[in-house]
């Protein structure tokens, strides 16, 4: 994968509308009052689809709206609602939401000691234009995510199928490693891979159709004509407004999902106002995280409260630590700073236990391959981190500098909490703080040797490949995801053996992984799993959050 | 008059051409000294090697600085603003609306401060230490003192949000559920002009407010400067009434300056509406801008500053313009030389 899924949270100037409207609202005795909008009571019939709702996005949360590009939360949001891949996610809340579920395929056969999955395509998958979904269709889906032309960093993880990776390096125009037959579509993979399942749910694997141009195609048209999911995208103007309409060619038998005529977006809408908006019942939900100030405004109100739904996240927010940049190169030394740091202070700067949890683990707390364990303290061991920097043999002071971000409230705050832990064991950390899209192009970069890094990390799919082999690979230290620059080398049999296991194996092995690395080479300092708050209208049925889109689950809302 | 607007005219030209030669400079010459290429950075940082190479050879990066100067102000002339690779579509197509919308902000926005301030700052000057005049200045000092980043979500919550629950201006006077005015959101005048003015009625006040607190000051120091000149005397004494003075003598000499005034702080404010784009979530052309910094878009980037350049020239242009034909002295200034 290239980049990170990232939500923005709040921009810069919201921060500043935020306080005052914090401010105001404090003023005002918090009353809250419904919308008065609500319609007939009850859950929705199956296939009825009535009603509008009404949502609001933040500007920039579209990073693309090509069905094999689309990267970022929000648009992984509308992805579920437009797309049905061959396997998908189930439309339930919490963990039982991260089971795999058939799509327009039902559960693949894994033949040849898990070389070869094998999809048959399931009666009613068809486009929006009325069109069945065929395996030809498919392939040519995979083929389109993983050209050169158009792939934005997901087709990686399909370089296991025979073929993919000279074909996504332009050395060669086919990937044999797909075959299809009338009705079924089969992988052959080099080698096992127990994720792969979850790989063909990704948002990027969206059917297109053969002959789709293999070029980027932003502008909608596909999402219009050839949806596959309950709704369709019925207008799309950039940086204003998006438009779903319910897809009356969507198969219910393949999932009684979709239970609103339309679902209208509008784009640039600050976190904070749009949290008036539904408390005054003019918006029925926000797709941005609520930002911290609403969070203890909304969760103050008790005639709000119905309203707040909390999830976990799969997602961690960590310090990366340079592993070929000196003194961080030297293990004690990245042990030291992970007792020597604040968690629970620099997660308050976050917004405290309200907004997420403190954590010293890589899998975010909530996988199924989370298990809970304790090396390092939330609060600050000195006597050991001293002791280890001592070990280390490392001359102090020594300088180092830390980047992360500054337009999204709370990064620059933990910035300086860690300064200050860092200089109680001799390091002077100098924070570089820059907009999210600048310090990015930084710390993937391995030529930068950015030796210290705040960053949030959201799992592509609920399973630790996504977070360990994605984020440490150790036989790939220089590629853009590795920001530890992570190699060490006897690493690369346990990481390659966790990938390819499957089923209760493979659970235990990430697992165990997750422990070793952070207790023998601690590459990263884990600092705390980031909780997601909506906000929703009181007319609003059906919330459901995605924990693996990590996104609001569109298919699933109706009007009460 | 013809000279002035011809002198006028090629003011603006060399301004415009001073204005996009920056531009270029800035985003490519300047930024490759910084180790950047130009191509890379508008092609975005996903796009393959074969992408870089065909942006550049459509800029014809890979010619002489003159030439791609030349190019690019082709370019501009022909309304091409380039191609965003961030969005996949063309700069014009995203500038065009932004505009649309700040220039509906700001226009409509001069018209309030300007029906505010006129009235207000005439009273002011006719009948100075007055408790009117008091009143108004100490409001304008107020208003004055009042940041818009401040003000608009502040206008936003009390004449948006609260009657909705209610309560105006604090006090519970109101059906909850009633509403006012719109919290946020934008319509677009071709959508429909009502929902347009309706939706922008909170905005154009906050912007409003400012500059009228500025405006009624000039206006009433203008208006007791010229109601103490001969002229104006002579009038009264002549049986004219106030409102007439005011009206046909006194504000035929406040208008030029008033205009020239005018001009330089619709430039401005075009350029500087962020915070009430943002509040209100009206998709102008500062809220373009800083989406497009965010995403490192440099082509739109570079649009938005010719943009905004451009419509600071094209608007004190008109004001110099217009001060030629609202100033009869500067006609005949300009008819001797």
């Amino acid at each position: 994968m290239i980049g990170r899924r990232r939500r923005r949270v709040l921009s810069g100037g919201g921060l500043v509308i935020a306080a005052a409207l914090v401010l105001a609202a404090c003023s005002s005795g918090g009353s809250g009052s419904s919308a008065g909008q609500s319609t007939s009571g009850g859950a929705p019939k199956a296939g009825a689809a009535t009603g509008t709702l009404t949502g609001a996005m933040a500007s920039g949360a579209i990073d693309s709206m090509d069905p094999n590009r689309w990267y970022f939360a929000v648009t992984w949001g509308l992805a579920n609602a437009m797309c049905t891949t061959l396997v998908r996610y189930a439309d339930q809340p919490g963990t039982a939401g991260t089971q795999v579920v058939p799509g327009t395929a039902s559960l693949p056969k894994i033949t040849d000691n898990g070389l070869v999955y094998t999809y048959t395509m399931r009666p009613g998958a068809r486009f929006s234009d009325g069109q069945p979904i065929t395996p030809a269709d498919i392939k040519y889906t995979y083929m389109r995510l993983m050209a050169p032309a158009v792939d934005t960093g997901t087709g990686v993880y399909f370089v296991n199928v025979i073929g993919a990776n000279a074909y996504m390096n332009g050395k060669s125009t086919t990937v044999p490693g797909i075959t299809t037959t009338a009705n079924t579509i089969s992988f052959h993979l080099t080698a096992p891979d127990g994720a792969f399942i979850y790989k063909t749910a990704l948002p990027t694997t969206c059917p297109v159709p053969v002959g789709t141009p293999m070029k980027p195609v932003e502008t909608g048209a596909l999402e219009e004509k050839y949806a596959s999911g309950p709704f369709k995208l019925q207008s799309y103007s950039p940086g204003r407004q998006i438009v779903l309409a319910f897809n009356k060619e969507y198969d219910q038998s393949l999932g009684v999902r979709g239970h609103v005529a339309k679902i209208v977006f509008t784009i640039g809408d600050e976190s904070t106002e749009a949290v008036l908006q539904i408390e005054a019942g003019q918006l029925d939900f926000n797709t941005s995280n609520l930002a911290t100030a609403d969070i203890i405004k909304v969760s103050q109100n008790k005639a709000l409260q119905s309203q707040v739904h909390i999830a976990s996240r799969p997602s961690l927010t960590y310090i990366f630590l340079n592993n070929q940049v000196p003194p961080l190169n030297n293990v004690d030394v990245r042990k030291a700073i992970n007792y020597a740091v604040n968690r629970t202070a620099i997660e308050a700067q976050w917004g405290g236990p309200l907004a997420g949890t403190v954590s010293d683990q890589i899998i975010p707390a909530g996988q199924s391959d989370y298990k809970k364990y304790t090396i390092y303290p939330n609060t600050p061991n000195l006597a050991k981190a001293k002791q280890l920097m001592a070990a280390s043999g490392v001359k102090t002071p020594v300088t180092l500098v830390l980047r992360t971000q500054n337009d999204a409230p709370g990064f620059m705050n933990m910035a300086a909490v860690i300064q200050s832990n860092l200089k109680a064991i001799g390091i002077n950390v100098q924070i570089v703080g820059s907009p999210n899209s600048v310090n990015s192009s930084f710390i993937v970069n391995y030529k930068a040797r950015v030796p210290l890094g705040i960053e949030p990390w959201s799992l592509d799919f609920p399973d630790g490949e996504a977070i360990i082999n994605t984020g440490l690979d150790p036989a790939t230290p220089d590629a853009l995801a590795n920001m530890a620059r992570f190699s060490v080398a006897s690493f690369i049999s346990p990481f390659t053996q966790a990938a390819e296991a499957l089923g209760q194996q493979r659970v235990t092995d990430y697992e165990a992984l997750d422990q070793q690395i952070m207790s023998q080479q601690a590459p990263y300092a884990p600092l705390f799993n980031p909780r997601w708050y909506d906000f929703v209208s009181k007319r609003l049925g059906g919330y459901v959050y995605s924990e693996a889109m990590d996104a609001i689950n569109y298919n699933t809302l109706y009007i009460k | 008059m013809r000279r002035i607007v011809a002198n006028r005219l090629l003011g603006a030209l060399v301004q415009v051409l001073v204005v996009t030669l920056l531009a270029w400079l800035l985003f490519y010459v300047i930024a490759r000294f910084t180790g950047a290429s130009p191509a890379q950075r508008i092609a975005g940082k996903n796009a393959s090697a074969a992408q870089v190479a065909l942006v550049s050879r459509l800029l014809g990066l890979n010619k002489p600085y003159w030439e791609q100067y030349l190019i690019f102000l082709n370019h501009l002339i022909h309304g091409n603003f380039g191609f965003s690779y961030v969005q996949m579509r063309p700069v014009s197509a995203i500038l065009w609306p932004a505009t649309r919308a700040t220039a509906s902000l700001v226009l409509g926005a001069a018209v309030i401060w300007l029906l505010i301030a006129a009235p207000v700052g005439a009273y002011g000057g006719l009948r100075p230490r007055s408790v009117g005049d008091v009143v108004g200045r100490a409001v304008a000092i107020l208003g004055m003192s009042i940041p818009v980043f401040w003000l608009a979500p502040m206008i936003s919550y009390f004449l948006g949000y609260q009657p909705t629950q209610g309560d105006l201006l604090g006090l519970r006077i109101l059906p909850v559920g009633t509403s006012i005015f719109p919290i946020n959101g934008y319509v677009d005048f071709g959508q429909n002009p009502v929902q347009w003015a309706y939706h922008l009625l909170l905005p154009w006040i906050t912007l409003a407010i400012g500059f009228a607190a500025i405006y009624i000051r000039f206006i009433r120091t203008l208006t007791a400067e010229q109601l103490s000149e001969d002229y104006a005397r002579t009038a009264k004494a002549k049986g004219a009434s106030t409102l007439r003075v005011l009206v046909r003598h006194v504000g035929r000499n406040v208008a030029p300056t008033v205009s020239v005034l005018l001009g330089a702080d619709i430039a401005t404010a075009l350029t500087g509406v962020f915070f009430v784009e943002t509040v209100f979530g009206i998709p102008g052309l500062g809220y373009t801008g800083l989406s497009a910094i965010e995403n490192l878009d440099y082509p739109v980037i570079t649009g938005v500053i010719i943009v905004a350049a451009l419509i600071a020239v094209l608007a004190n242009t008109i004001v110099d313009l217009l001060h030629a034909v609202l100033d009869p002295r500067l006609r005949r200034v300009a008819a001797t030389h």
